[in-house]
């Protein structure tokens, strides 16, 4: 089942086009990663799946429905600006997120106490907001984005700003909803989050989809490497594009070997073997998602970051 | 319906958890309690005194009666006044108490004397009505003291002079110090010396009034016996005023009537202004916060943002009313347990509410008069970063809102007046100038043409204020100008 689904979505600012004929879908139960430099459209997207703005064309579905808050009951949303009611307590808030979210005063509460406490904030759920440590509201924040367990989460930059032991509780909260058959969409412009969480990633530049697919399709745009060592020139193997000889010694080089786009590094070992190629050390070399996203994107500052 | 219901219940218990919102409820009823109090402390001394040296022995004493005689035209005209009031009737046809309150010739308070002064009056009354308070004469506010011991009374003016200048520098800081020094020479009068009266730093206008009408008249009826009128034909030369009839409308009527049926709808329209100040700025830093804190991106992910601004307006609407309803509730009950000036006025003022139409007619201007000016702060909340910017529109914003209480006085004065009902067609100040023009009675056409007009205005602002909401809410950078104001009104939904 589709959760969401863009077709051909177009927003435009007055004369700046923020998304520009997006389509994807996200079928339930994926963790979709959002990749893009700031100001790729990203967050214009989430917000439109969110029915917060409106598209200038183009179709969205939310669970097989026009964007709306009838589907609200069902999504959580951490924005990437953050905020709390100052004056309310931690449970407080929680409880009004998800009675907003459709959720009975006595759920909402019941809920919100469970997450607090597994965020260890079970001591400061009577507290008001505005005596926590910005590590803890950014707790207090999630758990909001939670309390209704919802089946499609959506994260906008949901890294930024947290210290590394909060990073590593969201990258689990994230992983444990989608083991509990939740959907969860999140925007990044750090690779690494992606790497390690996503099922699927959509890359988008200036407001244009530049690949959606897995992390292998991803990986597989740009040629393989390969770093072996040997007695004699990788010249005429098979798969082989180029090489470079890095070292040498007692007579054995070590290459860093660039292959055929579509080459694969088992072929080459193959070929090395019947050939009776004198090899010591065989290494593949996969191409990293920061690598492909410089490869597709280019080089803006902020996409370096990582 | 349930989600607006969630936001203005939030809205709510937020505004009413803070200080300043208990201090705001407690503050008004306290003023209220003490302003009497402040009142009485900066009304001038009740009573004034003086001496008086009068080697010629003549006119001492006549000033002295004089003091007395005007006291009692000072009880006869209250007398008149709470007659008018409480509707006391006399029995006797010449009696001229009965008639109202007005000026009093000597001639009358001699006869009011003379018929035996209040407490006859009163007899000639009857009982009173339960509800009827006593009556109770005014004192006498002016004294003639004897000369003091440290000023000569007997060795020449200057040696008086200079002994009461002192006497009278040294009773500043008294309690109730005295207020002049008078000499009246041996040889009085228009071809003699003058009469010297020396005033303290306190000034003494009444006093130096009364003693030059006493002497007027001692003068004058000096004239006329030189003239050769006997003794009775130059009092009633003296005494005679020119004959003027003034017909005014009956008792309870005309301006009387007026400004009885104008007290409440008055109050509401402060009640209505001071809750739009007091309010308006919570509404406005709830607005602010929810910007500021960046909260509002995950709140509109649950809730769209006409029912957010719906839910924001019920709140505070409901703030707004509770606060009106806690400070009337103290003023009534305060006027109920202590019965004075504002118990007297409060009850014929709700009873000269008569009709129920008029009663809904002041809750409607209150209420729409209360959206309108709620709506403003939100869409100024909406499109403010921070107080300092949302100061920045309110200040113009305010000055204009506020013109019909700077004219307050001129509508009720004049509620016919061409920019009293001018006024009254501009949906802004439709609601304070109807308020303060429906005292003075103002045509049904007006109020059912002016309430269609309030209503299809509040729906307007309601529809741009949405427009507004919906556009501002997430946008960033600095306020927009006027122009992009306006834009935002007409942008479509979502853009």
């Amino acid at each position: 089942m589709t959760v969401l689904a863009f077709n051909e979505v177009i927003k435009t600012f007055g004369g700046f086009t923020a998304v520009g004929g997006l389509s994807f879908s996200v079928p339930q139960g994926q963790v979709f990663g959002f990749l893009g430099a700031n100001g790729a459209g990203k967050t214009t997207s989430l917000r439109m799946a969110l029915d917060i703005l409106r598209p200038t064309s183009g179709e969205i579905e939310v669970m097989g429905a026009p964007p709306g808050r009838a589907a609200a009951d069902k999504i959580g949303f951490l924005p990437e600006e953050r905020g709390l009611y100052r004056g309310m307590t931690c449970l407080g808030v929680v409880t009004y997120f998800g009675r907003l979210k459709g959720m009975s005063a006595g759920d909402a509460k019941a809920r919100g106490r469970a997450l607090l406490d597994r965020f260890g904030l079970g001591d400061w759920a009577r507290k008001p907001v505005q005596k926590l440590s910005k590590g803890m509201a950014q707790k207090v924040q999630l758990a909001a984005a939670l309390v209704n367990s919802p089946r499609l989460l959506i994260l906008d930059e949901p890294f930024s700003g947290l210290d590394p032991v909060n990073q590593r509780m969201l990258e689990e909260t994230i992983l444990e909803m989608a083991r509990d058959g939740s959907t969860v969409v999140f925007s990044t412009h750090v690779m690494q989050h992606a790497e390690r969480l996503s099922d699927r990633l959509l890359m988008l530049a200036g407001g244009k989809k530049v690949f959606e697919g897995s992390q292998t399709d991803a990986q597989r745009l740009l040629p393989g490497r390969v770093l072996l060592t040997a007695k004699g020139e990788p010249k005429g193997l098979p798969g082989v594009q180029g090489f470079t000889a890095l070292s040498s010694s007692d007579g054995w080089t070590d290459w860093n070997v660039t292959l055929k786009p579509g080459a694969e590094p088992g072929d080459l070992l193959q070929a090395c073997i019947e050939r009776g190629f004198a090899l010591r050390n065989f290494e593949t070399r996969r191409a990293s998602l920061h690598d492909v996203f410089i490869a597709l994107v280019g080089a803006p500052k902020d996409a370096m970051a990582a | 319906m349930r989600r607006i219901l969630l936001v203005a219940q939030r809205e709510y218990l937020q505004i009413a958890r803070t200080k300043s919102f208990w201090l705001t409820l407690v503050l008004m009823p306290a003023l209220f309690l003490i302003m009497p109090l402040i009142a009485s402390l900066a009304s001038p001394k009740d009573t004034s005194s003086f001496f008086i040296a009068d080697p010629s022995g003549r006119y001492a004493a006549a000033i002295e009666q004089r003091l007395a005689f005007d006291h009692q035209r000072q009880i006869l005209s209250a007398l008149a006044e709470y007659a008018t009031r409480w509707d006391l009737r006399a029995k006797a046809a010449d009696a001229v108490w009965d008639d109202g309150a007005r000026s009093f010739s000597d001639e009358e308070v001699r006869a009011f004397v003379a018929g035996g002064g209040f407490r006859k009056a009163l007899q000639e009354a009857g009982p009173l009505g339960p509800d009827v308070p006593k009556f109770i004469p005014p004192g006498r506010t002016l004294f003639a003291v004897p000369v003091p011991a440290d000023v000569p009374a007997t060795q020449g003016v200057e040696a008086f002079r200079i002994a009461a200048v002192d006497h009278l520098a040294g009773e500043q800081g008294d309690a109730n110090p005295v207020a002049a020094a008078i000499w009246i020479p041996a040889d009085f009068g228009p071809a003699g010396s003058p009469a010297r009266i020396w005033t303290g730093p306190s000034g003494a206008d009444e006093i130096v009034e009364m003693v030059r009408r006493e002497l007027n008249a001692a003068v004058r009826a000096d004239a006329a016996k030189n003239a050769g009128l006997d003794a009775a034909t130059a009092q009633r030369v003296l005494d005679a005023t020119a004959p003027v009839t003034i017909s005014a409308p009956p008792r309870g009527q005309g301006r009387e009537r007026m400004m009885l049926q104008s007290a409440l709808p008055l109050g509401i329209a402060y009640f209505l202004l001071m809750s739009i100040f007091v309010s308006g700025a919570w509404l406005l830093q709830g607005v602010i916060e929810e910007r500021s804190n960046k909260l509002l991106e995950a709140v509109l992910a649950c809730i769209s943002p006409t029912e957010l601004m719906y839910g924001k307006l019920m709140g505070i609407v409901g703030i707004g009313m509770t606060v009106v309803v806690v400070w009337a509730s103290c003023l009534v009950g305060g006027a109920l347990l202590a019965p004075g000036n504002i118990a007297q006025l409060l009850g014929p003022a709700i009873a000269s509410i008569q009709s129920p139409w008029l009663a809904l007619a002041l809750i409607f201007y209150f209420v729409t008069g209360y959206l309108i000016s709620a709506m403003i702060f939100l869409a100024i909340g909406s499109i403010s970063d921070s107080m300092s910017d949302a100061q920045a529109y309110l200040t113009p914003v305010m000055m204009v809102q506020t013109l019909p209480f700077i004219v307050l006085g001129q509508l009720i004065n004049n509620p016919d007046a061409t920019a009293a009902k001018i006024m009254s067609w501009i949906p802004i100040y439709t609601p304070i100038a109807m308020l303060a023009r429906m005292g003075g009675g103002v045509e049904t056409y007006e109020v059912v043409g002016t309430s269609i007009l309030l209503i299809a205005f509040v729906a307007l602002e309601l529809f741009l204020l949405g427009r507004v909401f919906q556009a501002s809410l997430l946008r960033s950078g600095q306020p927009p100008r006027i122009g992009q104001f306006v834009r935002m009104m007409f942008a479509r939904r979502g853009s």
